[in-house]
């Protein structure tokens, strides 16, 4: 029997950040979406494996649509987390510079700030670096303020898109994965790996590592991506007094640098490294990029390296040859490509969702926003500075279960992990839950509570058990 | 809604420590004891460790974990002691404790809070082992907690470690139908009892590979194998497995201990402590895992009775706090317990274990150039147990320099 063909308006292949952004945009308008994607949640791969920083753009290419959507994205983005409760932190950021080429370089980088309309960004003396950093490292010379960079809650951003795209009744199917293209009449049908078919007026190809693949599916070939891995260390919470905001390197000529940054979930992040790689599902730390890592941050801020490393984890961005977004539109083919999302596309990824509606309205689809959500989506208080649940006196004399704090690493309770488990898109893996709750992504890594936890989600019908559910 | 009580100790952690604390204090006439555990079980380790051997120090018989830490608990209840659990210490601070449960925000201001939070292995990330992030792998802890709610553990293993605890999960993944393929450690030999090598390779058919360590783990998905460095060579190979248990490598649970504010000892990385478990803060005590990590649930329990003992004579005057004679100990001894040595406080022992294996035969203990104490080692092999009768204590001049204690031959 064939499997039954559905057809949409739009069918937005990739649910990343910017995917599910564009989803949730498009679903507004009025238009019936379908948001694809092969793994098995939002947010399940380059997204997840990020910085987290809210970028303010200052040293984005001047000119460039990058810089124009990281601006707007900020703006965007800030007001959306703030009216659904999803953590960010407005702590700023330092560059330090550690010698002589990097003190000389930070009157440039200020300089590229102010061509990117960003106002606020002020070298300050060697004596204030220290003052405001005293942990730094010996050796650290003037730095460059940079107020409005915030830290973030990066899996609720995805998830909050993806929700006010689910409630607006767009389609979310995971764990299918487009095989090829046809057109057909004026329609493109999507062939998924499962041998379904699905048909759209117009595609949207959000497909991170992927999108060159798409993109010659639909026979384009105006770029290719390079997966380009980042290593990350993730420190224990005992850390995050050690500094006060994110510190970023001065990038010069030879090397892009690392940074130390704070986490909303109150974690100190190491990273990133950058190697091209040609394997895009190569996801794996090596000893070389620890140990490179590890050099970095002793000699930014010494102290850290007696802390424990909580997580190591590598996320691989979509770089292409291209040094800015590689955003088509092809009218004629109701067509977009949604190409070479650098490590800003969390920040942009609102703007980029606007861009793409204007994209669509040239083309004559009316992509005005139509429907309003009935309520504001409200997401699970994840952030350190945010009152959490196990917290909250008030909501655990309402329900006890918010108290029963199922991981102590995190403090998250087990009203929490039923809320994620029983929610609109509930999680298809552990790592899903953990980007939902924070459960089992403290110090001990799920030593204390990972049975206990599984234990729940069986009893929610979910088998979340990565080593299989029964003998 | 807050509400303020006020008992006169609060002990947090109701493991061997803690409930044999409480016990002890109930025996010699202390009323309002209370002991919080986070877990929703008291207990502590012994619990998940379903093997003969506990008991033996301080219950005078041998018993399985989980037998034992019922009897701890039965002890304690029995003698009035309020074990609250599910109920977790969130804050330490100007003698008040905050606790947090399904009851609600809850803040006591007891006289003294002991501090039993124990230890855990470091889990894969702290151990810094690259590689591919597939499931599969796992501390000594999540294996015996996964045996019990009877859920799959995989079918060929390679331990990281060759301690007491390695043995244990052989043990059990050998009794669970698994096969261990290897059992990896960094030192020359094992570290558990002697023979425990014969008897691995010989009934837990597990081949113990010395001086060799895991630099990688291979496996997108699920486990696969893992990449082993002999060390003198480094030579690699790989080994196929769907299972790492990484065993040992012991950290104290020691967050609560240093949001409060307590002088640290950089060598246990628990707070510093003298032998009737005083801390830097005079409300606060600190004792088992937490400051000595690790040591048997025996040892645990004992000096949970001794801190009681100490504190109860001491109850009557206000509280004060550790003012011994600092304990340093130079490599490859890698900590000792207690880190302030206190001649009005006497230790049954000093206890301390070795980082690396040593050829050396003593350890000496000095305060400036004299000689406090010597004695034999047992052993030179690094995370196990060895002790020196404690009445070198009672010979620190209190007002002298900082003692050492080093190995020698």
């Amino acid at each position: 029997m064939r499997p039954a063909i559905t057809e949409h308006d739009v069918a937005v292949i990739g649910a990343g950040v910017v995917g599910c952004a564009i989803a949730r945009r498009l679903e507004r308008a009025g238009l019936d979406v379908v948001l694809l994607d092969a793994r098995g949640d939002v947010g399940d791969g380059t997204s997840k494996a990020n910085t987290a920083i809210l970028h303010t753009g200052f040293d984005t290419v001047p000119g460039s649509l990058e810089s124009t959507l990281v601006t707007t994205g900020y703006k965007l983005l800030a007001e959306h987390a703030a009216s659904a409760g999803i953590a960010v932190e407005p702590c700023g950021a330092l560059l330090v510079a550690w010698d002589e080429e990097q003190d000389a370089a930070l009157g440039d980088i200020r300089d590229k700030a102010i061509a990117n309309g960003y106002l606020d960004a002020a070298i300050i003396d060697a004596d204030e670096v220290v003052r405001r950093e005293p942990h730094l490292g010996p050796g650290s010379r003037r730095g460059l303020e940079v107020p409005g960079e915030s830290i973030i809650d990066p899996w609720s951003v995805s998830l909050s898109f993806a929700i006010e795209a689910l409630r607006g009744g767009a389609t979310i199917a995971l764990g299918r994965e487009v095989r090829g293209v046809e057109a057909v009449g004026d329609v493109h049908q999507l062939l998924l790996d499962d041998g379904a078919t699905l048909r759209a007026r117009w595609t949207i190809n959000v497909g991170g590592l992927r999108s060159d693949e798409i993109h010659r599916m639909f026979g384009h070939h105006s770029f290719t991506v390079t997966p380009r891995r980042g290593q990350l260390l993730v420190f224990d919470k005992l850390a995050r007094p050690l500094l006060n905001e994110i510190l970023l390197p001065v990038p010069t000529e030879r090397t892009k640098g690392v940074l130390v940054s704070p986490t909303v979930f109150g974690n100190v992040l190491l990273g990133p490294t950058a190697e091209d790689l040609d394997d895009i599902g190569d996801t794996a730390s090596t000893e070389d990029g620890i140990a490179a890592l590890l050099d970095a941050g002793r000699r930014v801020l010494p102290a850290l390296l007696s802390e424990e490393v909580t997580a190591i984890y590598a996320g691989l961005r979509a770089a292409t040859e291209h040094r800015d977004f590689q955003i088509e539109s092809h009218p004629s083919e109701r067509y977009v490509c949604v190409g070479g999302i650098r490590s800003t596309g969390l920040t942009a990824s609102m703007a980029i969702a606007e861009h793409v509606a204007g994209l669509l309205a040239v083309a004559g689809e009316s992509t005005e926003h139509g429907r309003e959500l009935d309520a504001t989506i409200v997401m699970p208080p994840l952030g350190e500075t945010q009152r959490r649940p196990a917290r909250d006196a008030a909501l655990i004399e309402r329900n006890p279960a918010y108290g029963r704090i199922v991981c102590h690493c995190e403090q998250v309770s087990a009203g929490e992990v039923f809320d994620a488990l029983r929610s609109e898109l509930p999680p298809s893996d552990l790592d899903g839950l953990r980007r939902r709750t924070r459960a089992c992504n403290g110090r001990c890594q799920g030593f204390y509570c990972s049975t206990e936890i599984l234990a729940l989600a069986d009893a929610a019908g979910l088998d979340l058990d990565p080593l299989g559910w029964s003998r | 809604m807050v509400e303020v009580t006020e008992p006169t100790v609060v002990i947090v952690g109701a493991g061997p420590t803690g409930l044999s604390a409480a016990a002890e204090l109930r025996r010699l006439g202390v009323h309002g004891v209370v002991v919080v555990e986070r877990d929703k079980e008291p207990g502590g380790i012994p619990r998940f460790t379903d093997h003969q051997g506990f008991g033996i120090q301080d219950l005078r018989r041998s018993m399985t974990g989980p037998r034992y830490a019922t009897s701890l608990v039965r002890q304690a209840t029995a003698l009035g002691v309020d074990v609250r659990c599910a109920v977790t210490a969130t804050k330490l601070a100007d003698g008040s404790v905050e606790l947090a449960g399904p009851a609600g925000i809850e803040v006591v201001r007891p006289r003294v809070t002991i501090l039993a939070t124990g230890a855990r292995e470091r889990p894969r990330s702290a151990r810094l082992i690259p590689g591919d992030r597939g499931a599969g792998v796992m501390t000594t802890g999540q294996l015996q907690q996964r045996a019990m709610a009877d859920r799959p553990l995989g079918r060929r293993a390679v331990i990281v470690g060759a301690e007491h605890v390695s043995y244990s999960a052989a043990m059990l993944l050998r009794h669970q139908g698994a096969s261990v393929v290897a059992m990896v450690t960094e030192q020359p030999g094992h570290q558990s009892v002697a023979g425990a090598d014969i008897v691995g390779r010989m009934w837990l058919k597990a081949p113990l590979m010395t001086a060799t360590k895991v630099v990688e783990i291979i496996g997108r998905r699920r486990v696969e194998g893992v990449v082993l460095e002999e060390m003198s060579t480094k030579r690699r190979r790989r080994v196929d497995a769907d299972t790492v248990v990484l065993s040992g490598d012991w950290i104290p649970d020691n967050e609560l201990a240093r949001r409060s504010g307590l002088e640290m000892d950089p060598m246990t990385r628990g707070p510093l402590v003298d032998a009737s478990g005083r801390t830097s803060t005079s409300s606060i005590l600190a004792g088992g895992n937490l400051v000595h990590p690790v040591e048997t649930a025996g040892t645990c329990s004992l000096e949970g009775r001794l801190l009681a003992r100490a504190l109860a004579a001491g109850l009557a005057d206000d509280p004060r706090s550790a003012t011994g004679v600092r304990l340093h100990v130079r490599a490859p001894v890698a900590w000792a317990w207690p880190g302030r040595l206190d001649p009005t406080a006497v230790p049954p022992h000093v206890l301390f274990q070795l980082s690396t294996t040593t050829t050396a035969r003593h350890a000496v203990m000095r305060q400036g150039t004299r000689v406090l104490g010597t004695t034999r080692l047992r052993h030179g092999r690094p995370g196990r147990s060895l002790r020196i009768p404690g009445t070198v204590a009672a010979s620190v001049d209190p007002g002298g320099e900082d003692v050492t204690l080093e190995v020698e031959s």
